[in-house]
């Protein structure tokens, strides 16, 4: 081979593979990632989709304490079911945007090869992803005066509204879970010296898995909790 | 930092058995195992088919052969509810674990790489991810077909509530749909593997429009999939919760607020993902047949960029004619017939494919080898099922033609017929790279002339009865007044369905005798430009070494300057024409480069 | 009987290849009956939707048999040493306009005539609940589909659905010639679908829902009822008998029916009071 080769050989970084205009430059871990996330938006779709068609076509979605005392309903162990604790869950939301912001913080440190600033941001984006969950398990299953949904008559199976709930917001809780897990993995990659030297890239696809998360989540927060009934 | 290696790496054959043959991560391997995997269901799929064919010819009577041994417990006569079992499984075994796996699975796999002049996938380990994924669900369709109370039965479509504990109790249906979200599950990594190859890991040269159809099929199959497949996940989720875990979203409630489910639901979710998923299963076939032609007929593939225009637009348009599987479902009328202007919309792209096509053909210098009378094939059939998915298409015909056997006669000639059909065109035409030897010619044209007459013959069949008025998925269609006297036409028909599944034996016998018995074949017996010829058969473990840097399209054949110049009536797509007076200057491949 | 006569409608399947190449093997068990026609059509309305079928599947045979011939022609033509190919990538102006002015011209004759037949028939006839309600002598039916049955009620002469006089039937249902029919179809337990083969109607019975469909016959006789969903293990059994009569022994056979029902009717039964109220269409 002739040594007109090991020039271009220097000049090439791996991102402008294969020097060509019709190729993307994003890693194949990238891609890979947002189509996994597209995959994913869709079944998030489906489940919303089924929702939005249960409730837009039922007659009465929520049978409250009211008209359970009217007598117009009764569902559940109680009769009636419980309003959602909007209030708390907004707290939670916000605790998962913040969550957003430090895996931010986290990969910029990386960029910038400050080893604490991406350490300490990324064990406080997996401790906001754990306190999330710690707040979907009181909000389900109750700690003092919150939350408890379960407790106060809203059960699994027992009506659409509280089928539709627990699905939806389980199956966003097992993402959260998904999150925690793999930014741990980060952690201690990060920890062990992987990303040092501004070697963002894996990172990078946590971040985009993690903001995924957190903004299917603002979707499910506003169609499940914030949309009145009735509407 | 990453090396350009870790983009390509060239990696050496694993020495274990267990590494090289089984959970290996070469795409080639995965290829194969993805066909035996097809192939194995393909059979139980088929033997389904018989015994529908022999219950409508001799409804009631024992079935011959495998009926002791299937249903003894009746003397050998099959009950209403396993019938029921029957046509269920064939269609989902059919659909999910015999065309998906062949067609997509393993052509996917084997073409992808070698025709873009890869080394192998983007992400190898997910890809045996995906193989495993595919086995386990086979696995759990095993487990259905065993269970104590029966597989399931509610059809393919699996619809609410007939699939929930009020229409199918046990576990048989459970499995089905376990079995589904798994080859579903398989469907998206798969996907996500193809997307991300084809946009990252093109040789050099190879830009969007110098891509073969097959791979452009391939590749717009992978979205499809990636994109709806986790819809019908969803509605398994739902419906596996309605069956094992006592909700009730697809069971209508008795009183308002209380378990207020809707069976209509289900069947929203399930066609979002079911009209792309016939789309995914025509794809491939497409493109197969959009090359072959150019590649048997000795001439460019007329039009290139109008037939990839036009599968792109059918990709998209898929997503939005679902609803022409609803229309007597009571729903909204303005919106059943904005879906039907849609569907019907999708002709257009669908003719100036079959144009593209028959331009093609048209003076050219046709070779009548196996794989290009396969694609002749696919047109063929392919051609009356789309033109009798206009009568579908439209509202007011299909209030009569719905749920008939004119619905399974259509479906059947697109995909039983067309995919079908297109997936050996595939495998006599590949099997080089698949196995290092090529198919007898002799045995591959009786299995054609034979598998294409009885399909037409079978099929059509099926549209006749259904014009009759037959619906479909009785037991006993001769219950029916009306239907009465159709019993003789239904048995002929079942002696063509049954003269179709002998042909198949000239296809077991080649496949089974090429494998083993076959003779080497050459690098390139059918003289075609593609990268998957340029390199030997079966190709090396890293299929490329260097990467080849591309020049021009996959179709270039019969140029009269050519066969001039250099005495060949084609040009690979690495050639460079004229050919240059002394070496060219290449674009490097840093990747090999950098891989010593 | 409409003005198709019976050989016409045999043409759909004649043309589409399959009597070419099927003809010699079905002709040996070719019933009395032709086994290739539509069934025998009773309805009013149904000939639109038989000629629309007729209609297109002579066109698509058209389109199908142009495409045999050039598939034919490349075959045993455009082969072999002497073969002279026709180097052309199609990407000229005029073959691009070509290719797109045969495409657009076979979209609005084949497509164009469907939709626009459909759309007529649809809202001149089978979606337009108007025209059957505003006729006086209309004939109300609700349709209670369960496993593996037709129930049906009729008002009765209280014009009222869910009393005492409505007529009950099971796979039985009754209605005069040349007179509309409305029915209101649902479902108790798994969707089926009702499904009149000689009056070219079908309409699914979904739990949960109430769906309309109206015909209007114009020939007496007993035809079957069918179950056009798959509903379970006896699907293929859930057939009824629709009874077409001369409008006096309908109106009898109704006010012997309701007076029976009247006898027979026992308020304590709730599994008979399945009727509701008439809904608006
Ligand atoms: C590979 C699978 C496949 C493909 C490609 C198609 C293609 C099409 N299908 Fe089909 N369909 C199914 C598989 C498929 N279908 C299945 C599985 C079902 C039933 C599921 C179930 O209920 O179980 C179904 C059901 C189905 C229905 C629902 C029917 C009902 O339940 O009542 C409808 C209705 O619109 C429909 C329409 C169409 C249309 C308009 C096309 C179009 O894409 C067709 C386009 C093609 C053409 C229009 C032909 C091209 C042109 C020529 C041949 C002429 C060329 C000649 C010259 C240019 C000279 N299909
Ligand atoms: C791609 C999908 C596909 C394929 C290929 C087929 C193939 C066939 N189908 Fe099927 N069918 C469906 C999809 C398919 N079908 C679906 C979705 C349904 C609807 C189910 C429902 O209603 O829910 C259905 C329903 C259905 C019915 C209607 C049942 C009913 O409504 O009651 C009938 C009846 O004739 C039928 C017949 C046939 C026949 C005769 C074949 C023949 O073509 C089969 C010929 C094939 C073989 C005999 C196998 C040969 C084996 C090999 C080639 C393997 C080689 C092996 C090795 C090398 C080891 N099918
Ligand atoms: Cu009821 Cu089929
Ligand atoms: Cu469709």
């Amino acid at each position: 081979m002739s040594n007109a080769h090991d020039h271009h050989h220097e000049a090439l970084d791996w991102r402008e593979w294969p020097p060509d205009e019709d190729y993307g430059h994003a890693s194949m871990g990238k891609l890979g990632m947002w189509l996994f996330l597209l995959s994913d938006c869709m079944s998030f779709a489906g489940l919303l989709l089924g929702y939005g068609m249960l409730r837009g076509g039922s007659k009465l979605w929520w049978c409250s304490e009211e008209l359970f005392n009217e007598g117009v309903c009764n569902v559940g162990p109680n009769g009636f079911e419980p309003e959602f604790g909007i209030p708390f869950t907004a707290g939670l939301t916000f605790l998962l945007i913040c969550s957003s912001v430090t895996m931010v913080m986290a990969y910029a440190a990386c960029v910038e090869k400050d080893r604490k600033g991406m350490l300490t941001w990324l064990g406080l984006t997996s401790l906001g992803g754990a306190l999330f969950l710690v707040g979907q398990d009181i909000e389900y299953f109750g700690m003092g005066h919150h939350g408890n949904l379960i407790g106060l008559g809203l059960v699994f199976g027992e009506s659409a509204r509280a089928s539709t709930f627990y699905m939806t917001t389980s199956f966003h809780g097992l993402h959260v879970l998904s999150g925690v897990t793999y930014l741990s993995v980060m952690w201690v990659m990060a920890y062990r010296g992987r990303f040092d030297g501004g070697n963002y890239n894996m990172l990078e696809i946590a971040g985009l898995f993690w903001h995924f998360v957190d903004l299917v989540w603002i979707l499910v927060f506003t169609f499940i909790y914030l949309i009145p009934e009735p509407f | 930092m990453p090396g350009l290696t870790d983009l390509q790496p060239i990696h050496t054959a694993p020495e274990s058995f267990i590494k090289r043959c089984i959970f290996s991560t070469d795409h080639k391997v995965i290829a194969r195992q993805f066909l035996w995997l097809g192939f194995a269901f393909m059979l139980i799929g088929g033997i389904e088919a018989m015994m529908i064919r022999w219950q409508w010819a001799h409804p009631g009577e024992p079935v011959p052969i495998l009926g002791n041994i299937l249903f003894g417990a009746s003397g050998g006569v099959i009950s209403p509810a396993q019938y029921n079992s029957i046509f269920t499984t064939h269609g989902l075994i059919m659909i999910f674990w015999a065309i998906t796996p062949i067609l997509i699975g393993a052509f996917g796999n084997l073409c992808i790489p070698l025709m873009i002049g890869a080394r192998d996938m983007a992400f190898p380990k997910l890809n045996m991810a995906s193989f495993w994924f595919a086995f386990l669900s086979g696995m759990f369709v095993l487990a259905s077909l065993v269970s104590p109370l029966g597989p399931g039965g509610a059809g393919w479509t699996t619809y609410a509530p007939l699939s929930t504990n009020v229409g199918t109790p046990g576990w048989g249906q459970t499995w089905l749909v376990f079995g589904i979200f798994f080859i579903g599950l398989s469907s998206i990594t798969g996907g996500i593997n193809y997307v991300t190859t084809v946009i990252r890991l093109r040789a050099p040269g190879m830009t969007w429009m110098r891509m073969p159809l097959t791979v452009w099929g391939l590749w717009l199959t992978a979205i499809l999939n990636v994109l709806f497949v986790p819809v019908l996940g969803s509605a398994g989720l739902l419906l596996i919760m309605d069956r094992v875990f006592g909700t009730e979203f697809f069971v209508a409630g008795a009183l308002a607020g209380q378990n207020a489910g809707d069976p209509i639901v289900f069947q929203h979710l399930f066609w979002i993902f079911g009209h792309p998923e016939v789309y995914i299963l025509i794809l491939p076939a497409w493109g197969i047949v959009g090359d072959l032609v150019s590649f048997f007929c000795r001439k460019p593939a007329y039009w290139y960029r109008g037939s990839v225009y036009a599968m792109v637009a059918v990709s998209i348009l898929s997503a939005v004619v679902y609803g022409h599987h609803m229309y007597l479902t009571g729903m909204n009328p303005l919106l059943g017939k904005s879906f039907m202007l849609l569907t019907l919309i999708i002709s257009v792209p669908a003719e100036m494919l079959f144009l593209n096509w028959l331009h093609t053909i048209w003076k050219g210098n046709m070779r009548h080898e196996t794989p290009m009378l396969f694609a002749l094939g696919v047109i063929f059939v392919f051609g009356l099922g789309g033109l009798t998915g206009l009568h579908l298409a439209t509202i007011s015909t299909d209030i009569y033609l719905h749920d008939t056997m004119w619905v399974v006669g259509h479906f059947h000639l697109t995909m039983a017929a067309a995919s079908f059909l297109g997936s050996f065109a595939g495998i006599y035409f590949w099997f080089p790279k698949f196995f290092g030897t090529l198919l007898n010619e002799k045995l591959g044209k009786a299995h054609f002339y034979g598998s294409t007459i009885f399909i037409t013959l079978t099929f059509m069949g099926q549209i006749v009865v259904g014009y009759a008025g037959q619906q479909r998925r009785l037991y006993d269609p001769y219950f029916y007044t009306f239907l009465e006297h159709l019993q003789p036409l239904n048995q002929m028909t079942s002696y063509f369905a049954w003269a179709l599944g002998l042909f198949q034996l000239c296809f077991v016998v080649n496949f089974f005798w090429s494998v083993f018995k076959g003779k080497p074949a050459s690098d390139n017996p059918w003289d075609v430009g593609t990268l998957d010829w340029s390199v030997s058969s079966p190709p090396p473990v890293h299929n490329f070494d260097p990467i080849p840097v591309v020049v021009r399209g996959p179709h270039e054949y019969g140029n009269p300057e050519v066969i001039k110049a250099i005495g060949r009536d084609y040009l690979s797509q690495t050639e460079t024409y004229p050919p240059p007076a002394s070496e060219p200057e290449r674009i490097v491949d840093p990747v090999s480069e950098a891989g010593k | 009987m409409s003005r198709f006569t019976q050989t016409l409608r045999a043409l759909p399947a004649t043309l589409l290849g399959v009597w070419l190449i099927n003809a010699p093997a079905y002709a040996a068990v070719q019933p009395e009956e032709s086994a290739w026609s539509l069934p025998r059509d009773v309805s009013v309305h149904g000939e639109r939707i038989d000629w629309l079928i007729v209609i297109t599947t002579v066109f698509v045979s058209i389109l199908f048999v142009v495409m045999c011939y050039i598939m034919a022609v490349a075959f045993f033509k455009h082969t072999g040493d002497d073969a002279e190919v026709h180097y052309d990538h199609g990407t000229g102006k005029r073959q691009i306009t070509f290719a797109m002015t045969v495409s657009a011209l076979i979209f609005l004759w084949i497509d164009g005539n469907l939709f626009y037949f459909s759309m007529k028939d649809l809202d001149e006839v089978f979606w337009n609940y108007d025209l059957p309600q505003q006729q006086e002598d209309v004939v109300l039916i609700e349709i209670n589909a369960h496993q593996w049955a037709w129930d049906a009620r009729y008002q009765g002469p209280d014009g009222v659905f869910n009393t005492a006089d409505d007529i009950i039937t099971l796979n039985d249902i009754r209605v005069p010639v040349n007179r509309p029919v409305v029915m209101q179809i649902a479902s108790v337990d798994v969707i089926h679908s009702f499904y009149l083969p000689n009056l070219r109607m079908k309409q699914d019975a979904t739990p949960g829902m109430i769906n309309p469909m109206w015909f209007e016959a114009d020939e007496t006789g007993e035809f079957d009822i069918a179950c056009a969903q798959h509903c379970g293990a006896h699907h293929y059994m859930m057939k009824g008998m629709l009874t077409i009569l001369e409008n006096d022994a309908y109106e009898a056979w109704a006010a012997e029916a309701s007076r029976r029902s009247q006898l027979a009717y026992d308020e304590s039964n709730a599994e008979l009071q399945w009727g509701w109220p008439w809904k608006e269409i």
